[in-house]
């Protein structure tokens, strides 16, 4: 198993550059003057050329593709992940704002959402072709159906702006009251979204392993439906689950553009649709770099995982 | 079994309660319903803030935005004070850190005497070497939006270079400041009375102004004005209070928030909710917006203000970057049959009653605005009649760019679209939504742009639109307006005061009237909403299109 994790992770390394390296070429490709997008268009076409090339200059524009990209690397290597071109702020700084704000959305969100999509989609396995199953397979046809920025448009609509249960967004009261409240509509529409996912899931991992043989030989010796259901079936039938669930790990970083957007919720989904949106390369390139490694370190997770789970898999 | 559902419930039990309870809080979301209300409200002494929306170019992220470079909310005029305000209503001028200005009748020196006694929010005095450190920030500080003010100073161009610490063009002796320009402008004193003034004492004793608004400072600014920052949480909130020491009158609400709102969408519903009490243009951004916020929040009022802001079009008659310019664009009589094909008065009746179509870039209300040049709104025969004349191709397809990301703005451009249609002239319509990123607004690959813009207020209003815009590359064709003598005309402008200037800007547009360089559309008023239950605002506010002189004196707190 050891041997098996590390070659894992030694894989890893190519992965990371080859990613860096497609991502700031990319960047790099994309059409018009860099400098025009980190000073407001109407200062940039009253510079004098002579201005505009001592700007580029200072911020080592004029440099081949090639020596930038080891500039960069080796600064995100030293912890210097550089400034903003349209706020001129530390990026390091901007995420430390962001980012423990959307590692606790993230985080309190999977909880929910995995309890609930175990325990419903248990549920509706146990209890295959009656009403409960139909209903609960049915809502969670809906949940990963409804997008995300409708869901999170009605949460407000019913639960902020008619009932005023909640706030329409943000993430701290400026009162010093409690954070909770702010953080309910998007947990709940995340949660949606989620656990709907989990419900399928489980569910029709449930029904499958029920017909194993391991299963009608625990049947046949007689142990309690209990034992069969938890210790035979579900046990067996969280094995794909766990795979679906490591991959969302990188929600972590990458967060909820869609939900941080609509709730306002300054977290780092929202900062990396601004930076795109806005043209901020340095901002875009670090987040889209941070969620590329993170889903490579998930996905290496998840073969772990199957790996502890099931021997064949490292046999193979 | 049992134990094991009895946990399974208490478990999602647990969880619920974590996820939606807390009874207590959920009564104090809405921070208006959680602030202790004043038994005074209505008095100075309310404790209750006022809550606006923080907004920023750039985004909040973890700095406060340097006024010198764009002023996007109302903070600047809170906590930072310029050197004077102007009543853009009345003409008067409001002094502020100046005690007086003076423009000599050359229009190239003006003498500003700086007041005594004005403390910073750190307790420490304002000085004359404030007010030329902030001079310096202005020409020096490359994001500066206020370079143009200042960069015709003598000397200006050696100090920005770095060839000097001083500027040739600035002398000071005691409290007077006197600035030297190498050429004459009659809009001096209002260019010069809006700046800004910052704390010389908060910046490190070498300050590089390359990087200017990456001082330490931004994250929590030091101003002289009425409101001093108490609070800032990057990026959700700040919050003022007002400054006991301030040297004019106590703002009449004592304490403000500023929370931030993402996206406009998210601040509507914030407004809606009764989470703020104060929408500028940022928020609302015409008026059907802010009756879609009062029909679902009936506490709120909407006050249009007077505004010298314009739509018009723009021609690009350089290059286009993917070489598909039109030749014929370049003549007169082809622009004039554009103008005539699309119907100004029809777009701005989409604005009920905001907008009012225009022939030039100038205010109708005005009592300056040159009736006698007038065109029909449209006539397609009369247009096709040129086009065909000209040999327009009918089969080549033009390209109209826009960047307001509005709906109303989006419908405008198709209803523009079916104009161009009914005359038969394929076109293409494209929302640039980001121009720094988008490659069909940074290239030029369009015909015509679409623009937006405020005058720059000067009572009694003759620093017309029109000539900043002649001054922008969007245009081209600079040789063509140079023969022409734009320049000669837009220098003599420049350099008078009065009737002969007024004389002169009527020549300039009569010029570009007849030149259809650009295409007015109509002027726009503001749209102002705020909540009548919890804010009162006096009217005169409303009056000016200024914002430099908010009168907070006057503003409440209501119960």
């Amino acid at each position: 198993m050891l041997k098996y994790t590390l070659k894992r992770l030694a894989a890893l390394i190519p992965k990371m550059l080859i990613i860096s390296i497609i991502l700031f070429v990319g960047l790099d490709l994309l059409p018009g003057d860099p400098l025009a997008r980190s000073i407001p268009y109407e200062q940039y076409k009253e510079m004098s050329e002579a201005e505009l090339d001592r700007m580029r200059e200072s911020l080592g524009l004029n440099d081949p593709v090639h020596i930038r990209y080891v500039n960069w690397i080796t600064g995100l290597l030293k912890g210097d992940l550089g400034y903003s071109t349209v706020t001129k702020q530390s990026i390091a700084e901007t995420l430390s704002n962001r980012m423990p704000y959307t590692m606790e959305l993230c985080i309190y969100g999977l909880i929910v959402a995995t309890v609930i999509g175990l325990v419903f989609g248990f549920c509706a396995a146990v209890m295959k072709r009656t009403p409960v199953d139909y209903i609960l397979d049915g809502s969670a046809l809906a949940g990963i159906s409804i997008p995300e920025f409708f869901a999170a448009l009605c949460l407000m609509v019913v639960f902020a702006v008619e009932l005023k249960w909640f706030p329409t967004g943000g993430r701290i009261d400026p009162e010093g009251g409690s954070r909770i409240p702010y953080m309910v509509l998007p947990i709940a529409c995340m949660a949606l979204h989620y656990s709907a996912t989990l419900v399928r899931s489980v569910r029709t991992n449930m029904i499958e392993v029920m017909d194993k043989d391991y299963v009608k030989t625990a049947r046949s010796k007689g142990i309690s439906e209990v034992v069969v259901y938890l210790k035979h079936a579900f046990r067996n039938a969280l094995i794909p689950t766990m795979i679906l669930m490591c991959m969302r790990i990188p929600m972590l970083i990458g967060g909820f553009v869609v939900i941080e957007q609509t709730f306002s919720y300054a977290g780092v989904g929202e900062i990396q649709l601004k930076a795109i949106k806005y043209g901020d390369i340095p901002v875009a390139m670090f987040i889209l770099m941070l969620s590329g490694v993170l889903s490579m370190i998930a996905s290496t997770l998840a073969d772990l995982c199957t790996g502890l789970l099931d021997p064949r898999v490292r046999l193979e | 079994m049992k134990r094991a559902l009895s946990l399974l419930l208490v478990l999602m039990m647990v969880i619920c309660v974590f996820v939606g309870c807390a009874p207590a809080d959920t009564g104090s979301t809405n921070p208006n319903q959680n602030v202790q209300k004043d038994p005074n409200a209505g008095t100075p002494a309310s404790e209750t803030p006022m809550y606006m929306q923080w907004f920023q170019g750039g985004g909040v992220e973890t700095t406060f935005e340097n006024p010198h470079c764009g002023v996007n909310s109302l903070y600047p005029y809170m906590v930072f004070e310029p050197l004077s305000a102007l009543n853009t209503k009345t003409g008067e001028r409001y002094w502020r850190v100046a005690e007086s200005m003076e423009l000599s009748e050359d229009l190239k020196i003006v003498t500003i005497n700086v007041r005594q006694g004005i403390k910073w929010h750190d307790g420490q005095p304002l000085t004359v070497d404030d007010v030329v450190f902030s001079i310096h920030a202005a020409l020096a500080n490359p994001y500066s939006g206020q370079k143009n003010n200042y960069d015709s100073l003598a000397g200006a161009q050696a100090f920005t270079n770095g060839d000097t610490d001083t500027l040739d063009g600035l002398q000071v002796e005691g409290n007077t400041i006197t600035l030297t320009y190498t050429s004459a402008k009659a809009t001096l004193l209002n260019d010069v009375g809006n700046l800004m003034i910052f704390p010389k004492h908060c910046f490190p004793e070498n300050v590089d102004f390359a990087v200017f608004n990456s001082y330490d400072y931004w994250k929590f600014p030091i101003g002289c004005g009425p409101y001093k920052i108490t609070e800032a949480v990057f990026p959700d909130y700040f919050k003022l209070t007002r400054f006991e020491d301030y040297f004019g009158e106590q703002p009449g609400i004592k304490n403000v928030v500023f929370k931030y709102y993402g996206t406009t969408d998210a601040g509507l519903a914030a407004a809606i909710n009764g989470e703020i009490d104060f929408g500028t243009r940022q928020l609302v951004t015409d008026k059907t917006v802010a009756n879609n916020i009062i029909v679902q929040n009936s506490n709120f009022k909407m006050v249009q203000t007077a505004g010298y802001y314009y739509r018009w079009f723009r021609f690009q008659l350089d290059e286009r970057g993917d070489g598909m310019e039109k030749a014929l664009l370049r003549d007169k009589e082809v622009r004039l049959a554009f103008d005539l094909i699309i119907d100004n008065d029809a777009m701005a009746s989409v604005y009920e009653g905001m907008a009012e179509g225009i022939d030039v870039l100038f205010s109708p209300s005005d009592p300056n605005y040159p009736h006698h040049l007038q065109r029909e709104s449209q006539n397609i025969d009369k247009a096709l009649e040129i086009l065909n004349r000209k040999g327009w191709d009918f089969e080549d397809e033009i390209n109209i760019c826009y960047y307001q990301n509005d709906q109303t703005t989006h419908d405008l451009m198709q209803f523009v679209k079916q104009c161009f249609d009914q005359a038969g002239v394929k076109c293409t319509v494209y929302c640039a939504e980001t121009p720094a990123t988008d490659p069909t607004y940074t290239e030029r690959n369009f015909d015509l742009l679409y623009v937006g813009g405020n005058a720059a207020a000067d009572y009694p209003a003759v620093q017309y639109l029109y000539l900043t815009s002649y001054q922008d590359s969007t245009i081209g064709a600079a040789d063509e307006r140079r023969e022409r003598g734009y320049d000669d005309l837009y220098e003599k402008y420049e350099s008078t005061t009065g009737e002969q200037r007024i004389k002169y800007a009527h020549q300039l547009m009569e010029m570009d009237f007849e030149d259809c360089y650009q295409l007015p559309c109509f002027t726009l008023n503001n749209c102002i909403i705020y909540n009548t239950q919890n804010i009162s605002i006096p009217e005169s506010v409303f009056e000016m299109e200024s914002t430099t002189y908010m009168e907070w004196e006057n503003w409440r707190v209501l119960n």
